[in-house]
């Protein structure tokens, strides 16, 4: 059945006659002045923490208990390196602690108050890795939202925000993740379109020594659902399963995604 | 929903402006602008509104990607419809003229009064069909008619005058 906007559609199609090639220059320009609604914002780092610690804390409280003494171990080296200190884990699956549930309680609220009392940008060295504040936390987000995952048997329904924050700092640190697997992609740029519940779209200079070097027109885009991202990222996901699609360099976008995992601890 | 082969390869391409990527903006925008700018041409007979409704338009798609029902081409036509007629009663209010191009006002004369009506009510003021069955007397189903028949004029007459100047 013909509607009424097909009938519009066809009556615009059958003018035959296209604008003038500035139209698109204006529409463009416009675009970068403004975001999509659809776009999430991510939220702050502490919030993301506290936010996974609060949805793997029932999971804990019913699951395994060598994952319990595992978490909380790990509470103890992240408060450590939250206030500075230099712990050293020599095997980061390993690390236990005799504490329970409640114990983990504590450490979480003290990690908390420490961060929020910290210079976010403070240097500090997590899991082995230079880093600061912030990044240690949302390192530590992505943690405790796989155990989440690991715990519950599948993806656990988590805030759009803090995917949005994971997935953010995940773009940042893709340069870093490639030179760590031997694969540095100076110059070149690949553009991450994150879709599904916490949509993003990041142009990421792939020079780790030049965090600063402005994005030139992307190499390839790589499109692929953020959870399925996160997923990859933290070691849950196969790249060549996941359902991506790449535009342009297909062989870069194959080496971006294989690499996005090289800072998962387990 | 209808899942048509339109609506699934629309679902990907939104999904990339939901996205905030700009590339997908500008395939959008290849693919659809010629209908949307000759749509607004047909309704205001004026180039440079027409030119400024088609980047409204795909603006206001990019900022509010989340408004589409349907499939995009569906979506862009009634929206630039919609905008246009906007323009169109408000120059109407300012100096009283109807602005219509030369090409669609050869096709009113041509048409039936009944057809004419129709098409000057729904197509040009943006009444429904329930409002042009009032105006005209007539039931829904009439008006709907009409309407379909005068637009299928319309689109013929343009057609056939692309390809007479082809």
């Amino acid at each position: 059945m013909t509607t009424f906007a097909d009938s519009l559609a066809a009556i615009g199609d059958a003018v035959g006659v296209q604008p003038a090639p500035s139209v698109l220059r204006s529409v463009l320009t416009r675009a970068a002045q403004s975001r999509p609604a659809t776009v999430v914002a991510p939220c702050s780092p502490l919030d993301a923490y506290l936010g996974a610690a609060a949805d793997v804390r029932p999971l804990l409280l019913r699951g395994d208990p060598q994952l319990v003494a595992h978490v909380v171990g790990m509470e103890e080296h992240v408060l450590a390196w939250v206030r500075g200190e230099h712990t050293e884990i020599d095997d980061h699956a390993a690390v236990r602690s005799d504490a329970g549930v409640e114990a983990w309680d504590e450490l979480v609220a003290g990690v908390a108050r420490e961060a929020a009392s910290a210079e976010p940008s403070r240097e500090v060295t997590a899991f082995g890795l230079p880093t600061d504040v912030e990044g240690l936390l949302v390192l530590r987000t992505f943690e405790l939202w796989t155990h989440a995952q690991d715990l519950a048997g599948a993806v656990p329904e988590t805030d759009p925000a803090r995917l949005a924050l994971m997935s953010s700092r995940l773009a940042e640190v893709l340069p870093a993740a490639m030179a760590v697997r031997g694969v540095p992609r100076p110059g070149r740029t690949a553009r991450l379109v994150l879709t599904g519940v916490a949509p993003g779209c990041f142009d990421v200079p792939l020079d780790p020594s030049d965090p600063s070097e402005p994005a030139g027109e992307p190499d390839v885009t790589i499109v692929v659902d953020v959870v399925d991202m996160c997923r990859v990222a933290a070691r849950r996901a196969d790249p060549g399963v996941i359902a991506t699609q790449c535009e342009g360099d297909e062989e870069l976008g194959r080496l971006v995604l294989a690499a996005a995992d090289a800072f998962a601890q387990d | 929903m209808t899942f048509t082969l339109a609506v699934v390869a629309d679902e990907v391409v939104l999904a990339r402006l939901r996205a905030g990527d700009d590339r997908a903006l500008a395939a959008l925008y290849d693919e659809h602008a010629g209908m949307v700018y000759g749509l607004a041409g047909t309704v205001t007979g004026d180039a440079s509104l027409a030119e400024a409704i088609t980047a409204d338009v795909f603006v206001e798609l990019w900022q509010h990607p989340e408004m589409v029902a349907g499939t995009l081409r569906a979506h862009l036509a009634v929206t630039t419809h919609r905008r246009a007629v906007e323009i169109v009663r408000h120059q109407r209010g300012t100096d009283g003229r109807r602005p219509q191009g030369d090409r669609v006002a050869a096709v009113l004369d041509r048409l039936p009064d009944d057809q004419r009506a129709a098409l000057v009510l729904a197509y040009f003021d943006g009444r429904t069909y329930r409002e042009v069955a009032d105006v005209l007397g007539v039931d829904d189903a009439t008006a709907k008619r009409c309407l379909q028949d005068a637009l299928r004029a319309l689109r013929d007459h343009l057609a056939g005058d692309l390809g007479a100047r082809a």
